[in-house]
């Protein structure tokens, strides 16, 4: 199957591709799939990280993908055990399979998503703003894969309903803890350009102070509302 | 730790994994961009681990299609039913593997048959009789595979699960056999 091919049917209809325990299908669309998720990303990270010049753009065109990729693969045995406990066995091939056709969707969706977020990024707009529109435009673009994914538990079981909040749950906090590791993608006005941050607080209480700053409060500019999952205890 | 350490020691740990995972899928005989890609998703693609090279570059015979529904069909149906826990899900594997060879056969014997010079050939005949024997005997499976789904929605009433699982225990045996006929 070509690539063009794939990237209509992971379009039109993913549940074609992914819902199959067939290792020859997992084989095939694997590296495609994963070229899409990849190359998507990219493209979504360079236009982030566009409004603070090209260096940063580079960096977070390397990092987007890695946020991209990690957390719904890292979750995937999670997810397992899971649909196991809840009665609703899935296989791992089916489970991989299901993971990288949403992450080719979202790919697919981040590159087209990447020039409607360059845009306003390129018109000097506000910094806790455009935080804000980049956070928007990654959870909206990696909605489909979370749908495709939760898709592979199959129907019937007792506890289905339980396993599939859970997964969108752990997946969603894997997700942010991972993202503010990796930050900076949009890089402060005056900040140095920088591949990565010291890890400080965490992403909830960066969002609440960047949410109070975006709307014209900065009495806690960027101060974490508690100390965090990792504090650096050296600076006590 | 700083940020950036975490970062990175992370980072390092995965892609030491992933190319552990790849050299195994290479080794396993898995196509080259199939181990490469595991170096960076190697938790989608450990699943592969298990598979002979032979179950990944099978060729899709003329019934592929309809092995791959009928089956998906059938994991649907138990799922729903709630009756996946009652039924022996490798072996419905093995089934679905066996049928899928049992096709990758018809497809290399259509190509034999496709060449004049083999078409000539006095054991010709012999080779297209056993290749329609062979085709009935999956579309039988196939067939079974319908009355296993309607036997589920009966079990699902009444919760005699017995017949369901003797049924497939025929339909398995039967598709091993088809590595003989063939």
């Amino acid at each position: 199957m070509s690539i063009l091919s794939l990237t209509t049917q992971v379009l039109r209809d993913p549940d074609a591709v992914a819902q199959t325990d067939d290792p020859r299908t997992l084989a095939q669309v694997a590296p495609p799939l994963l070229v899409l998720a990849l190359g998507g990303a990219a493209l979504l990270g360079a236009a982030a990280g566009s409004g603070h010049g090209p260096l940063q753009s580079a960096f977070a065109a390397v990092k987007l993908p890695a946020l991209f990729l990690a957390p719904p693969l890292v979750v995937l045995p999670l997810v397992h055990a899971l649909a196991e406990v809840c009665e609703v066995p899935v296989g791992w091939r089916r489970l991989g399979l299901s993971a990288m056709a949403g992450l080719a969707r979202s790919g697919l969706l981040a590159a087209a998503a990447a020039p409607l977020l360059w845009l306003p990024l390129s018109l000097d707009t506000d910094y806790h703003l455009a935080i804000l529109m980049f956070v928007g435009t990654f959870m909206t673009v990696t909605m489909p894969a979370l749908s495709l994914l939760s898709r592979a538990v199959p129907r019937g079981g007792t506890l289905r309903w339980v396993a599939v909040p859970a997964l969108a749950l752990v997946l969603g906090l894997v997700v942010a803890q991972t993202g503010w590791v990796l930050r900076p993608f949009v890089a402060r006005p005056r900040a140095e350009v920088t591949f990565l941050r010291p890890v400080e607080a965490d992403v909830f209480s960066a969002l609440g102070a960047t949410s109070r700053s975006a709307a014209g409060d900065y009495r806690q500019d960027w101060a974490p509302e508690r100390a965090g999952v990792w504090r650096d205890r050296s600076r006590e | 730790m700083s940020g950036s350490g975490l970062a990175l020691g992370l980072g390092v740990a995965w892609l030491a994994v992933g190319a552990a995972v790849g050299v195994a899928l290479a080794r396993q005989g898995q196509p080259r961009p199939t181990a490469l890609s595991a170096v960076l998703a190697w938790p989608a693609l450990v699943g592969l681990l298990g598979a002979t090279p032979e179950d990944t570059a099978m060729t899709a015979g003329p019934y592929a299609e309809r092995i791959a529904a009928a089956f998906q069909a059938l994991r649907a149906a138990l799922a729903e039913t709630g009756l996946t826990a009652t039924v022996d899900l490798p072996a419905l594997a093995a089934m679905e593997l066996a049928l899928r060879r049992a096709d990758a056969r018809l497809c290399a014997v259509d190509r034999l048959l496709a060449d004049e010079a083999v078409a000539r050939d006095a054991g010709a005949e012999r080779l297209g009789a056993a290749r329609a024997h062979a085709a009935e005997e999956i579309e039988a499976v196939l067939r079974q595979l319908v009355t296993v789904r309607v036997q589920l929605g009966l079990v699902a009433l009444a919760g005699d699960t017995g017949p369901v699982r003797a049924h497939l225990a025929e339909l398995g045996a039967r598709a091993r056999a088809l590595a003989e006929v063939a």
